[in-house]
């Protein structure tokens, strides 16, 4: 089992909480992802992902115009998208607790949480 | 250098927007309109490691999370339709599998049967052949709920479920025939004619210690229930006693038009013409047909 094949199941999540900081445009998105640790992930993944959770209703767009390049589409979660990552943010916290117990690895989530 | 690299991230979005061809334009629109700025922003990061890669793969990676893959064209659409058949049909036989189950133990049973005690049972008749049935099934469903994934396991399973399904073919066959069988049988029995080992009596004589053939009114068995009563005796009807004293062929072409079954035996008798027929006796079996029996002069 290889990470890539988890993050396929919470790339939506991870997209949204990723635009819940700061809206963003298809680049930046990636390279955020991919600095918060997930260094392999592909760029059209990501691409594909935006339009699929912009099709649901998940993400808002605005055009962003641009001085030394071309206008950027930048994408917000709407407030069904806070919603969805917020249910989203529950079944996370359960899962990988369940995990965690079932592994004997300290849960390092639930204890930050704790603090 | 960079604007070499431009036309190619230009070229390669027009690459990816061919590869996207079929999709609904607003999809292509939304999956490519700012590639070319990410993939030059891109490039602007990675610097020396920035590579395009294959534009189809590219297309594909989009449709595929973007979840569009599976209605790309006419022909996926029937894939699709298929694939769901074949899964239907899997889901149904997975529903039934504790049927197959039970059923694969009564094959056990019938060929541990077969071969151990060289004997076609097919339903088992005593509490003995019962309780072998039940282990049997139980074995057999037991080993279809470990549902093991072991290769080693899986293997010789689906090496025996191969000879169940043999074996069925030779328990049906042998099945149906104990059941016509027994139809028959059945037949017979409810319909009121005399048998002897299962073969249908027509007729029933009396004789004596002598072997002289006794008049016989009706035969009973132990009970006083009658078994067979012999049709009560008429008189010759005149086309039969015309025959009398007639050649054999003559005799039996009158018979043959009156639909009578002729027996013939020939005897000794002198003051009889050879050939000819001496005398004629008719009777009736229990299924009402009319039989005469010839005695003709050698």
């Amino acid at each position: 089992m290889d990470s890539s094949q988890l993050l396929k199941g919470v790339l939506d999540t991870a997209v949204l909480a990723v635009l819940e900081n700061e809206d963003g445009y298809g680049y930046d998105i990636v390279r955020r992802l991919r600095e918060a640790g997930f260094a392999d992930i592909g760029d059209a993944t990501v691409y594909g992902t935006l339009r699929r959770l912009y099709a649901a209703g998940l993400l808002k767009t605005y055009v962003v115009p641009s001085e030394d390049g071309p206008h950027r589409k930048y994408y917000a979660v709407n407030t069904q998208g806070l919603k969805a990552l917020q249910q989203q943010r529950g079944i996370w916290v359960e899962f990988a607790t369940n995990m965690s117990r079932i592994l004997g690895t300290p849960n390092t989530f639930s204890e930050g949480k704790s603090k | 250098m960079t604007k070499v690299q431009d036309k190619a991230i230009s070229a390669f979005v027009t690459d990816v927007r061919a590869a996207l061809e079929g999709q609904d334009p607003t999809v292509i629109a939304d999956l490519t309109d700012n590639l070319e700025a990410d993939l030059m922003d891109r490039q602007a990061s990675e610097t020396d490691a920035f590579q395009l890669g294959n534009p189809k793969l590219f297309a594909q990676e989009l449709l595929a999370s973007a979840g569009l893959l599976s209605v790309s064209s006419a022909d996926s659409r029937a894939m699709r339709f298929w694939r769901g058949v074949g899964s239907a049909v899997w889901r149904f036989l997975k529903s039934v599998r504790p049927a197959w189950w039970v059923f694969r133990g009564l094959m056990a049973y019938t060929l541990i049967w077969f071969v151990l005690l060289q004997q076609e049972k097919y339903i088992p008749d005593n509490p003995g052949a019962w309780l072998a049935l039940a282990v049997m099934v139980v074995l057999s469903v037991q080993i279809g709920r470990a549902n093991s994934r072991n290769l080693a396991i899986r293997l010789p399973l689906a090496v025996l479920n191969i000879v169940a399904v043999l074996v069925a073919g030779y328990w049906l066959v042998g099945f149906n025939q104990v059941r016509d069988n027994y139809q028959r049988m059945n037949v017979l029995f409810n319909s009121g004619l005399l048998l002897q080992d299962g073969r249908v009596v027509g007729f029933a004589y009396a004789y004596d210690k002598n072997g002289k053939q006794l008049p016989m009114a009706a035969l009973k068995d132990g009970n006083g229930h009658l078994i067979y009563q012999p049709p009560a005796s008429t008189d010759l009807p005149p086309a039969l006693a015309a025959t009398v004293g007639t050649a054999l062929p003559n005799a039996l072409a009158s018979l043959t038009k009156l639909g009578a079954i002729v027996e013939i035996s020939y005897q000794d008798l002198p003051e009889v013409q050879s050939g000819h027929v001496a005398s004629v006796q008719v009777s009736y079996d229990a299924l009402g047909s009319q039989h005469v029996q010839l005695v003709v002069a050698k």
